[in-house]
């Protein structure tokens, strides 16, 4: 079965890696199906794969960047998936005759209204129906992305040292670090992405600190800026840290299935409107906390880091909080996996929804 | 020709050969400004009803079916009563003809009664209305920033997000097509 994915890359690496992974795991679960990534940038690919060509091609998949040109000889595919709503070249929908599945998968979400767009169909003017799928964790919606074999158990924290990884947009660290400064053990920070580092670099301008470029150790607080690495090894980063700070949908799924506290650096939208976005996640994250004073401190995090205004956000927060009830938010995150990857499987998801429509 | 998000209630649409006008209208922000939309309507030549999702960039082939300025005069037994002001001719819809449009009608109001093959099917609304809060919780004192929302109640019964400044007997601007509030208009 052939499965055509459509992806512009807009910014960033999200929508090249929220594709790749999900051609990759309907590939890696089930025998019969070949994924054709057609994109219009094929270089976030390139990085998140590894492979330095184009098309890059494998057994079962294969990248290219004709979405701006596709020429004449593409045929359409048994199932067509629209990425984060992008429109589907002209001259390929003027092919589609019988395809058996067309799908627009959105962005997610965790709020409530999500529910109401899931699995709805949309029509056009060839009468061919397409359902909008809508991912997020919550009932009602369509779950996030993950194969279903990964390791379940989770890295058991060090005593002498906890490990964070850092993958925002660029932020003003200060207060993070400040807060981090006055826990009593070695925290490592792992910081991916150009965003991340310019923040950071910013950080040690600011405060005369000296750096290579790679690591360096002040106080309790050791910083490592990590090269460019695969989708498998960040994945493996995430998996082997303690807690993360994460921006987009992609991190965050990996966050969420490693059972990692985390903090989601949201992306920012006109008129604010991703506070609602963050307190769509937040108000989910509620019933995973034993504790409501710790759920309390967790979405104060939340709110200070991403700037939220509300009354219901405390003036003062604590980063350090992470660390020093870690179990608790360690808890609570291992709460949340273990339901996302019980009941919210976004491949199989979306696998099923295919089938059923053969 | 318009995009989804550009469509409301009232309007008519055309998808392959059928003409649909649209019932009620809903909008959500998704993600990276993006929107979508999701629309309850009814196709004019079956009757049928339905509830159909887009994307707020989907292009709509838009039809402009005839229409005609009337007054709302009342409502009795679930029929909405219309009154064309030079003819005197009364119209009668229903409240799923009214769709969305039932938030905002307030009697001896003037609307656009939209009329296909000569039978009323439905009423435009302006992008705009304006409109009393009528209930409200009294705001936290100081708050001028806008920011937080809390619930507001308008003579119609529909609820609306509006900042905390808002009060009892304020007058308010509304999104007709996202039910949104705009502005204070005075007190």
């Amino acid at each position: 079965m052939k499965v055509d994915i459509f992806c512009r890359v807009i910014d960033n690496y999200g929508d090249a890696g929220v594709c790749y992974r999900l051609g990759k795991e309907l590939i890696g679960r089930y025998d019969d199906i070949y994924i054709r990534i057609i994109t219009d940038n094929i270089e976030p690919f390139k990085l998140l794969t590894g492979i330095n060509n184009s098309p890059i091609i494998t057994s079962k998949m294969e990248i290219s960047d004709r979405y701006c040109g596709l020429g004449d000889d593409i045929e359409p595919g048994d199932v067509i998936i629209e990425a984060f709503g992008c429109d589907i070249p002209l001259e390929y929908e003027d092919k589609i005759d019988n395809v058996k599945t067309w799908i627009n998968l959105e962005y997610m979400t965790c709020e409530e209204w999500g529910q109401e767009y899931h699995l709805k169909k949309s029509i056009n003017s060839k009468g061919i129906e397409k359902y909008f799928y809508v991912p997020g964790i919550g009932e009602g919606l369509g779950g996030l992305i993950f194969n279903g074999n990964e390791e379940r158990s989770r890295k058991i924290l060090q005593k002498d040292l906890i490990t964070g990884v850092i993958f925002t947009y660029e932020n003003d660290f200060t207060e993070f670090i400040g807060d981090l400064e006055k826990v009593p053990i070695k925290i490592k920070l792992q910081i991916f992405g150009e965003k991340s580092k310019k923040s950071f670099r910013e950080y040690f301008g600011a405060k005369k600190i000296n750096y290579d470029g790679k690591r360096i150790v002040f106080g309790n607080i050791i910083v490592e800026f990590i090269e460019n690495v695969v989708q498998q090894e960040f994945d493996d980063y995430i998996k082997n840290a303690d807690f993360c700070i994460i921006r987009g949908e992609d991190s965050f799924s990996r966050a969420v299935i490693y059972g990692k506290p985390f903090i989601w650096d949201i992306y920012k939208q006109e008129k604010n409107i991703h506070f609602e976005k963050l307190d769509g996640f937040i108000k989910k994250a509620e019933k995973y906390f034993d504790n409501k004073k710790t759920f309390e401190k967790y979405r104060n995090m939340m709110y200070n880091y991403n700037c939220v205004c509300t009354e219901k956000r405390e003036v003062k927060t604590n980063y350090s909080d992470i660390c020093i009830s870690y179990l608790e938010y360690s808890e609570a995150a291992g709460k949340m996996m273990d339901d996302v990857r019980n009941n919210y499987n976004l491949v199989e998801n979306i696998y099923n929804l295919i089938k059923r429509s053969e | 020709m318009k995009i989804a998000q550009e469509v409301s209630v009232g309007n008519t649409i055309k998808i392959g050969n059928d003409v649909f006008i649209i019932q009620k209208a809903q909008f959500n922000k998704s993600g990276r400004n993006s929107a979508m939309m999701k629309f309850k309507m009814k196709n004019l030549i079956s009757g049928a009803t339905s509830e159909t999702v887009f994307k707020a960039s989907d292009k709509m082939d838009d039809v402009r079916l005839d229409r005609r300025k009337m007054k709302f005069m009342y409502e009795t037994g679930g029929a909405y009563s219309f009154q064309d002001q030079e003819t005197w001719d009364q119209v009668d819809l229903t409240g799923d003809d009214l769709g969305d449009a039932l938030n905002y009608l307030q009697e001896e109001m003037e609307i656009d009664v939209i009329f296909y093959e000569e039978r009323a099917v439905g009423v435009e609304l302006d992008n705009t209305v304006n409109r009393e809060i009528i209930y409200t919780e009294p705001g936290i004192r100081g708050d001028t920033t806008g920011r937080v929302l809390k619930t507001a109640k308008i003579d119609t019964g529909f609820e609306v997000q509006v900042p905390l400044f808002c009060e009892i007997g304020d007058k308010i601007r509304i999104d007709t097509r996202t039910g949104e509030y705009m502005d204070r208009i005075n007190k």
